[in-house]
């Protein structure tokens, strides 16, 4: 399981970044644990500001993601996953609907990737039960074979993403399961949200690019239930510029 | 410091003056053996850190050198569909990211240079210690052996002792005479040990990994078969 959930993140296994470890780090946020505050990850943090340059990706037509090269965002909130065996996940959610993932192992960032919340439609207990247990199996829900997204910029336009966890012969495959710890500037406790995950990719057309969906019913423990589609790319070391 | 040493050795280490000077010396010695070899272990942790920023760099270089060529294959990209302005862009940022990979590059290999000099620094420093360490035993040996000797020729040199006759009182003198001579032999060890390892010159003199030597016995041997087998 474990194995799976780290692969999941992972778009280039041979070509993942890996960053130093830096003895002056600074704390990314209050209530992560502290084996990450000497985890150096270009200066991320909690009410930081940060600058993602993706210009290359404009280039192909094919993305659904867009992006702002310009704009230095507001890192609003920090969430964090312990996936156990000295691997985590940082999440550091952005000003603009968007957020970046730092995928951890043993102290170094293997990866980045950033995510956009594409659509998020909420949903009652029930519902959320019967898309977490795959009730009704049917295409384009948590844990099918393949979803597909209909563009928001070009009408008509459809993208087919495959399955990534999972068995690849089932036609469904149950959704992984992880709890995030999630600290904003505006609160002084941090709050649990249960995912229910399953991820997808494609391959952009014309690149050596890959885009993601990750599908997750989120579950905030306050009564909220949500089913999210994040669209997102990898983002290099070198394209991060944190203030 | 050596040269105390060897100094004191030969001016007739079993008199009591010199048999203190002596025992100080060695102290002072194993003090700076101890010494060094932290030193030497400190160099090694900042070998290690060293290697370990080294594979930072490499990493980042890497890193440059994929995004780089991503970008390459964007900027293709655009000019393919015809923009132009992209296309620019796209450039501009692999200058930017050409300019941080030479950089990153060059310290690539001012780190592998510290590493490099540091590791032969290491390995000579290795090399005195394995020395100097060699050199202390057999003057300890020597010296602990004397003192046996010594233990022993007290023990019979009473009034009841047996070894009271002047042959047996010759014997020893012949014995502490040997014992000087070994001290000796040692110092001199211990000088050819600054000049290069007397380490094969022994093992020759021993008739081990003295291949002339062993070349030698096997003809001899061969020889004396043949003329046992013409009789």
């Amino acid at each position: 399981m474990l194995n799976t959930l780290k692969a999941l993140f992972r778009a280039n296994p041979a070509g993942g970044s890996k960053e130093e470890k830096s003895a002056d780090a600074r704390s990314i946020a209050p209530g992560l644990p502290a084996s990450l505050a000497h985890v150096e990850m270009q200066g991320l943090r909690l009410d930081g500001r940060v600058k993602i340059q993706l210009v290359g990706l404009r280039a192909y037509e094919d993305a659904l993601f867009c992006w702002d090269d310009e704009t230095y965002h507001h890192i609003a909130a920090v969430g964090h996953v312990d996936l156990g065996q000295g691997a985590h996940l940082v999440r550091f959610y952005l000003d603009n609907d968007t957020w970046l993932q730092a995928n951890i192992e043993h102290g170094r960032v293997v990866e980045y990737k950033l995510f956009d919340f594409y659509r998020v439609d909420h949903v009652s207990d029930a519902e959320f039960d019967a898309v977490v247990n795959g009730a009704e199996k049917r295409a384009d829900a948590l844990g099918a074979q393949q979803v597909d997204i209909s563009s928001t910029q070009v009408a008509g336009k459809v993208c087919t993403f495959k399955r990534v966890w999972g068995d690849t012969g089932s036609l469904w495959s149950p959704p992984v399961l992880f709890e995030e710890e999630v600290m904003t500037t505006e609160t002084i406790a941090s709050r649990q949200v249960r995912h229910h995950a399953m991820l997808y990719e494609r391959p952009i057309a014309g690149s050596d690019r890959l885009e993601y969906l990750l599908l997750s019913a989120e579950d905030d423990g306050e009564g909220s239930f949500m089913v999210v589609h994040n669209i997102g790319v990898d983002v290099a070391s070198v394209d991060i510029d944190a203030l | 410091m050596l040269s105390k040493i060897m100094t004191a050795l030969r001016g007739g280490a079993t008199e009591a003056g010199q048999t203190v000077v002596d025992s100080q010396a060695l102290r002072i010695l194993d003090q700076e053996i101890r010494d060094s070899e932290n030193q030497l272990n400190k160099s090694k942790t900042e070998l290690t850190r060293l290697m370990a920023q080294r594979q930072l760099n490499t990493d980042k270089v890497r890193t440059l050198e994929g995004k780089i060529a991503e970008l390459e294959k964007s900027a293709e990209a655009a000019l393919d569909k015809g923009e132009e302005a992209l296309a620019v862009e796209v450039a501009e940022r692999i200058v930017a990211l050409q300019d941080e990979l030479d950089a990153e590059r060059a310290i690539v290999d001012e780190y592998a240079g510290s590493i490099e000099s540091l590791r032969g620094a290491i390995r000579g420093t290795e090399n005195q210690l394995r020395q100097l360490k060699q050199q202390v035993s057999v003057v300890k040996a020597t010296e602990s052996a004397q003192k046996a000797q010594s233990a022993v020729a007290a023990r019979h040199s009473g009034q009841n002792s047996s070894m009271g006759s002047a042959m047996e009182s010759l014997e020893r003198i012949k014995e502490r005479q040997q014992l000087s001579a070994a001290q000796m032999k040692a110092a001199d060890e211990m000088a050819a040990e600054e000049n290069g390892s007397t380490l094969d010159a022994r093992l020759k003199a021993a008739g081990i990994g003295a291949s002339e030597r062993k070349a030698d016995d096997v003809l001899a041997r061969l020889k004396a078969r043949k003329g046992t087998a013409q009789e």
